[in-house]
């Protein structure tokens, strides 16, 4: 398995990830909306809002997964925080990153990842909307521009509370 | 020189705020058409008179009434063509529905619950 390295700018991004005021808050409607939204139309098991604070992912809104953070050295989102394009896995046990990750061999048992980078209008990513299969799965380019939708609509949900 | 083909324009009727966001931007976002997205009849009477639509993707509630919609540019009441493509949304169809539907001049019936994908895949027939 292979950690994800840190973004070069990531002292900057942890702070604006932090000004956002958002980590550690109840869940909310307004991105429980797009999770399940996400859910439904790719007939996904998983889908999360997650954050990536300095050691953890932390889930602002989860569909299938009970519990509300991970140690970031697990953590797929943490590689996809590395660049503004979606990090799509079709197949975790086909990459060298994710193959041995316990979160593939063990509970929740992840073979299918697309996570797209929530990005800060400081072009930082906070974290990830991701959806989440137990088998290998593809998405064409119409479930990619669906998605890269539903990630916008939770930046804006996000800027909305923190304006950063 | 090359010449810039306006996008199709289509009037999408639906109550859920999240289906008609997610069509409406993605549809705008892929180059695919302009989506004119509203909430309720009333407010998609008010659009049918004042703009032209390519196509209509309107969801039907139990007793129909958006067929009236229909109606009115089939019969050239509106500035669109009264041909323009029909498609509506309904919880269930049965033979007799289907029939009135037809006979309303509706092209295309999509059964709920049905994923934004399929949404897509009607607005770009309707736009080719």
């Amino acid at each position: 398995m292979k950690t994800a390295p840190l973004p070069p700018n990531e002292k900057e991004r942890l702070a604006a990830l932090h000004a956002l005021l958002i980590l550690d808050t109840p869940p909310e409607q307004r991105f429980d909306r797009i999770t399940e939204f996400a859910a439904s139309e790719f007939d996904a098991p998983i889908a999360l809002i997650s954050l990536v604070d300095e050691n953890r992912q932390w889930f602002k809104s989860k569909v299938g997964l009970d519990v509300c953070e991970t140690s970031r050295d697990l953590a797929f989102c943490a590689h996809a925080l590395l660049s503004s394009a979606p990090l799509i896995i079709p197949d975790t046990l086909k990459d060298e990153r994710f193959a041995d990750n316990p979160l593939v061999l063990g509970p929740p048992h992840i073979r299918f990842y697309t996570g797209m980078p929530l990005l800060m209008s400081s072009g930082l990513a906070a974290g990830t909307l991701c959806i989440i299969d137990t088998k290998p799965r593809e998405l064409d380019a119409t479930d990619l521009a669906i998605l890269t939708t539903l990630r916008d609509l939770a930046v804006n949900e996000l800027l909305e509370r923190g304006g950063i | 020189m090359s010449m810039v083909v306006p996008r199709k324009s289509i009037l999408l009727l639906e109550p859920d705020a999240m289906v008609r966001r997610t069509v409406a931007l993605t549809a705008r976002s892929t180059g695919l058409a302009e989506i004119q997205e509203v909430p309720s009849l009333r407010t998609a009477q008010g659009m049918l008179r004042q703009l032209a639509f390519d196509g209509l993707l309107l969801s039907l509630d139990e007793d129909d009434r958006e067929l009236e919609l229909i109606e009115r540019v089939r019969s050239g009441q509106t500035p669109s063509p009264a041909g323009a493509s029909v498609a509506v949304l309904v919880a269930r169809c049965d033979q007799s529905r289907a029939e009135k539907l037809r006979m309303a001049g509706v092209n295309q019936v999509i059964l709920r619950p049905f994923k934004v994908k399929t949404l897509l895949t009607t607005i770009h027939a309707m736009s080719i």
